[in-house]
């Protein structure tokens, strides 16, 4: 082999880690975070211990949504319906029709939405009304008597529960 | 033609045909290099090298940076820890930046020594010179653009500097900021001209320098004899640039991986704890222009870089003899020896030196009354501008300012009026003074007084000139922007708003005066919208959002119909909110009126008038603009007359002064006003005296360098004497108080029903400033936790804040009688209830107590923790960067790396494996082969083998020519068949 070849295929060879100390970094970070999906997260609902049993009852909490770097934190609110200490029933308070927020009724027993009056029973049945299905449930988990909640909102206007 | 042509050659025939490949390829490569290659000829290529390091990883921050000032520092400190191998982009992209000038430094002190640019090369040098011009304009933008402090105080010195030069300086300031002061169209403008212009002109330069350099070649050794070797640019040169580029590169990723590009706490205009220093590229410079003073500073900032610059252009056209043995031109390497020398040790005493804060000749020139810098308003443009921190205005203290007893009294004096700004600084300029927001609550709380002084009738200040104006308009104001918003109107002249106090709601005239003021029926309108109709009329449902000013103006008859008409059985439409819906329960009928009102009101509604903008927006011009009017206002409060007859120094007297000199809009008593300012209402459990409260007010910087709270100096001692009785025991004159809490009750039921609204807004702004500490009270506030602060800057304010109590570095024992623990609670170690491994979990921990205070157990505390968060006493930028003190005094790394990808000692460790296997191979193959070397050239190119390349190109040309001429229309394979 000449000089000038060997000088070649050194270059080569040089070429070749610099190429990976550069090219691994770069192809890493642009794959790495397309699968670091937006999970769903639990938030803490606070005033679940000392819920009445077998009544609604509206309870508060945050939800941070993250968007990468994006943050955005707003308060939600949920009926939850406390079976026993480790069961409940979690109620989007999001109307079904057109996205107001229904109310409980304590006299009537019955959730009514104040925007277009659709009627739903405690289990979340429509009973009345213009809404297209019943009211929606939430996923949710209780740990150590604290109930968290995972929010989400769901298509109004339509027949089936989808998520948006 | 017939004879079988592989498809490779085919294809490069065809290329060759329409673009001239082997031509640029060997103009690329053949080269010869008189005298033979050399390791020091290879700067010039590592440059190049570098720069394409830069454009590579420049490019792949793109994919996650955003240049906006909410969300640059956020993206940047994602890519850094979330994104896997982040750390090395950025890293690589900072230390590249860097490497970038220094070997551009050293490869035009490898030119100068030899000499290389004297005739016929002079362009090539100055094409450098335009190139190394180009790679500080890269530095300097590129610091602004992660908006860190580091990088907000960069661009303030930095356009401050430009802003001393004569006649044009403030355009210049304004245009590089794109207005008056350090915003988004800095940003925008910085991140324009970093990512698209400068790299455009430097790929221009950059092709003319090599032309240039080409067109002559290499310069070849200095020493006269002719120069008996040869060598070539391909690849012996190649291989050499290789070689050290791998080696830069190789630092290059070390440095990334154990030292971390640096970046502080995200910007924060307010914190004026900073000390701001130019990147170290520029120090000399900055240090050099310490040497002028006063009106002479354009001499620094202007001639001298100029001088520079020009210096620099002009070396080939002053050194033209025909010498270039460094050893033969003593004078030129001398000079060039001195300009080195004395750019670096200006370097290092820039570096060493403390930005001029605590230096004599800073504190002497702020307390000169000649000297510009003594009138912060001014302070922008003025000589010492970079010195003395210049960027903070009126209200705050510069940071220079913090140190020392003279400043204080500058920076105190300047906060009650604009009027001491020098003749020669035109009084437009203090509003360009970056300090942005100025301190938001400094002029609420001026300007508020007057508001309050009318509703109190035995103020002292009732004898003001404005006396005769109804009540200003900030009385009634929800929430505290506001009141700042129409105090930027609140001049006399101007303010026709009266206040209806039987109603709850007060209709404005709707001056013709006011246009960048909230309309009165907006601030009465929104706070009900929010509290009562948005739950369903949000931007969520499918129903009309009526957070959205404009939608709820479009609907305000079918809004006022349902609202009032239904209710009243007068409009056939179901009444709104339903009958029986809790909203309806809490829907009053002067909530009712109010709608009502609205949709009649007298001057009715403008259309399309933004919501107000939340309490203490970060949006710098907005609060810049108020205090500026409201500081050269003549109805601020302080400057007017003491009234002899109302001067009593009873309790009475001094709560009627805590509601009309303003205080009350800042500080909570009796859990009543504002929030602005720390709760007052256990000053007295806090042992303070009468006289530290006296001097808290009149000059607090004293107390707390730091101190947003404006000096009040224009009480008298009397009135000072009351305020701080009252303050040390405020229940025993609940009727001197009488009127303040009548007002501030008033105030109540809408500021609470604002808050819904500025919640909203917070949500949909998410802008770091705004979080509203009321409605995430009981849990930490997750801007800030999640918000990555500085901790050597967090180190700063701990001191200033935290040290007295918790002891210097957090470990001291501070006693605390009549608490359980006898003690304030260490911070190092923590205790163990709060510590955790994970950043966010610890920092959400501390989080709570420097949001909302704390009282420690006990029968009674002398210290409590104070709420520096809900109070505002710091903002969120400043807890970001203590927390992660904190953090860092129990071991926790708040900048720790999540997502790796690969941790930086596995990388480091990988690369140097990949190229020690290279380097051995190479070594293998140099064993095997140089048996075959030449070695009467001394390993280098022969001049044969240069000749032989030259041939190969001239056979090349002249085949394709032939071939042209005789088959103009098919060649196809011709060139091969003749092969
Ligand atoms: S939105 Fe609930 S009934 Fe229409």
């Amino acid at each position: 082999m000449g000089r000038r070849k060997f000088l070649v295929c050194a270059c080569g060879i040089l070429a070749a880690p610099l190429t990976v100390a550069i090219g691994y970094p770069l192809a890493a970070s642009l794959v790495g975070t397309i699968y670091h999906q937006s999970k769903l997260q639990f938030s803490k609902t606070p005033g679940f211990d000392s819920a009445p049993r077998g009544q609604p009852i509206k309870l508060n909490f945050t939800d941070i949504e993250t968007d990468a770097y994006l943050r955005t934190e707003t308060s939600e609110e949920v009926w939850v319906i406390k079976h026993s200490p480790t069961e409940a029933t979690v109620f989007s308070p999001v109307c079904p029709h057109m996205g107001c927020r229904s109310n409980w009724n304590p006299e009537l027993k019955k959730f009514i939405c104040p925007c277009h009056g659709s009627i739903f029973s405690i289990t979340g049945k429509v009973e009345g009304g213009p809404s297209p299905r019943a009211l929606d449930t939430l996923t949710h988990k209780i740990e150590n008597g604290a109930l968290y909640v995972q929010w989400e909102r769901f298509e109004t206007g339509v027949a089936k529960k989808v998520r948006v | 033609m017939d004879s079988p042509v592989k498809p490779k050659h085919r294809l490069r025939q065809w290329v060759e045909k329409r673009w001239p490949v082997a031509s640029v390829m060997r103009w690329g490569t053949v080269d010869e290099i008189p005298g033979g290659t050399r390791f020091a000829y290879v700067l010039g290529s590592a440059t190049l090298a570098l720069f394409a390091v830069l454009v590579i990883t420049g490019v792949w921050q793109l994919l996650y940076y955003v240049p906006t000032v909410d969300h640059a520092y956020d993206s940047v400190m994602f890519l850094r820890l979330q994104v896997p191998l982040g750390w090395l982009v950025h890293g690589l992209h900072y230390w590249a930046a860097q490497a970038f000038i220094v070997v551009m430094g050293l490869h035009m002190a490898r030119v100068f020594i030899w000499a290389a640019y004297k005739k016929p090369r002079e362009l090539t040098w100055v094409l450098g010179v335009v190139l190394l011009l180009l790679g500080a304009a890269f530095i300097f933008t590129g610091a602004i653009l992660p908006w860190d402090s580091l990088g907000y105080w960069a661009g303030v010195v930095g356009t401050n500097m430009a802003g001393t030069v004569p006649l044009i300086g403030n355009f210049l300031k304004l245009l590089m900021r794109g207005g008056d002061a350090m915003g988004q169209m800095t940003l925008s403008r910085a991140f324009a001209v970093h990512v698209a212009i400068l790299p455009a002109l430097t790929f221009f330069f950059i092709v003319a320098h090599i032309v240039a350099f080409r067109q002559f070649g290499s310069v070849g050794p200095w020493k006269p004899k002719k120069p008996e070797k040869t060598g070539s640019f391909w690849p012996d040169q190649t291989f050499k640039d290789l070689l050290v580029v791998a080696v830069i590169m190789m630092a290059l990723i070390c440095l990334s991986a154990f030292v971390r590009a640096p970046i502080s706490g995200p910007a924060d205009p307010l914190d004026n704890s900073y000390t701001p220093k130019p990147e170290w590229n520029f120090l000399f410079l900055y240090e050099a222009l310490k040497a002028f003073k006063g009106s002479w500073e354009w001499m620094g900032t202007v001639v001298i870089p100029a001088l520079l610059v020009l210096l620099l252009f002009a070396v080939p056209f002053i050194d033209r003899n025909e010498k270039r043995n460094p050893f033969r031109r003593p004078v030129a390497m001398l000079s060039g020896c001195m300009f080195v020398a004395v750019i670096l040790v200006l370097t290092f005493i820039g570096h060493y030196s403390n930005s001029g804060a605590n230096t004599p000749a800073s504190s002497a020139t702020a307390s000169a009354p000649i000297n510009q810098v003594a009138a912060p308003a001014a302070s922008a443009p003025s000589p010492a501008a970079p010195e003395t921190a210049p960027p903070v205005s009126t209200n705050a203290p510069a940071p220079a300012a913090t140190a020392s007893a003279p400043t204080n009294q500058v920076a105190a004096s300047a906060n009650s009026a604009v009027s001491p700004a020098p003749p020669e600084t035109p009084p437009a300029i203090s509003t360009s003074v970056p300090a942005p927001a100025a301190v938001a609550p400094a002029p609420t709380n001026q300007v508020a007084a007057p508001a309050a002084s009318a509703a109190t009738p035995t103020a002292p200040e009732t004898t003001l000139p404005v006396s005769t104006n109804a009540p200003a308009p900030a009385a009634t104001a929800p929430a505290p922007a506001n009141q700042v918003a129409a105090s930027a109107n609140a001049n006399p002249a101007a303010s026709k708003q009266n206040v209806i106090p039987s109603q709850t709601n007060a209709v404005a005239d709707n001056d013709s005066g006011s246009t960048n003021q909230s309309p009165t029926y907006l601030r009465e309108v929104q706070p009900i919208f929010a509290a009562s109709c948005a739950r369903c009329h949000n931007p969520q449902t499918r129903i009309y959002n009526w957070l959205d000013y404009k939608s709820a103006f479009a609907d305000r008859w079918e809004i006022r119909r349902r609202v009032w008409d239904s209710w009243k059985g007068w409009y056939y439409k179901e009444a709104m909110p339903l009958p029986g819906s809790p909203e309806s329960l809490a829907f009053t009928d002067a909530e009712r009126l109010t709608i009502r009102k609205w949709v009649d009101g007298d001057g009715g509604a403008v259309r399309g008038v933004a919501p107000a903008p939340a309490p203490i927006a970060p949006e710098p011009t907005n609060q810049v603009a108020g205090s500026a009017t409201s500081a050269a206002s003549p109805a601020v409060p302080g400057s007017s007359q003491p009234n002899t007859t109302a001067a009593t120094t009873d309790l009475q007297a001094g709560g009627g002064l805590f509601v009309s000199a303003g205080c009350v809009t800042c500080h909570k008593i009796e859990g009543k006003g504002g929030v602005a300012g720390p709760d007052l209402s256990h000053e007295a459990k806090l042992g303070r005296s009468s006289q530290w409260l006296i001097t808290q007010i009149t000059d607090p910087r004293k107390h707390v360098p730091t101190t947003i709270m404006p000096a009040h100096k224009n009480l008298t001692q009397s009135q000072l004497k009351g305020l701080a009785d009252f303050i040390l025991n405020p229940s025993s004159s609940q009727a001197g108080l009488g009127a303040g809490t009548e007002s501030s009750a008033k105030i109540q039921p809408s500021a609470s029903a604002a808050q819904p609204a500025q919640e909203q807004q917070n949500t949909t702004n998410t802008s770091p400033n705004s979080a509203s500490p009321a409605t995430d009270a009981p849990a930490a506030s997750a801007t800030v936790v999640k918000m990555i602060g500085d901790p050597k800057h967090g180190a700063i304010l701990f001191d200033l804040d935290c040290a007295k109590c918790h002891g210097k570095d957090g470990e001291g024992k501070v006693a605390n009688p009549g608490s359980q623990a006898g003690v304030v609670s260490p911070l190092a170690p923590i205790s163990r209830g709060l510590f955790s491994d994970d950043p966010v979990v610890f920092a959400a921990n501390i989080d709570r107590f420097i949001q909302h205070g704390a009282t420690p157990p006990g029968p009674a505390p002398a210290l409590q923790m104070p709420a520096f968060g809900t109070t505002r006493s710091l903002t969120v930028q400043e807890i970001a960067n203590i927390e992660a003190y904190v953090l860092s005094l129990n071991g926790v790394d708040a900048a720790k790396i999540i997502h790796p990808g690969i941790t930086p000692l596995r990388f480091v460790e990988g690369t140097v494996a990949l190229f020690a296997v290279a380097l051995l191979a190479i070594g293998g193959l140099w064993i095997r082969s140089r048996a075959s070397f030449p070695t009467q050239t001394g390993g280098h190119t022969t001049p044969e083998e240069v000749q032989n390349l030259k041939h190969e190109v001239a056979a090349l040309k002249h085949k394709l020519e032939e071939m042209e001429t005789r088959n103009p229309k098919d060649s196809s394979g011709s060139i091969d068949s003749q092969q």
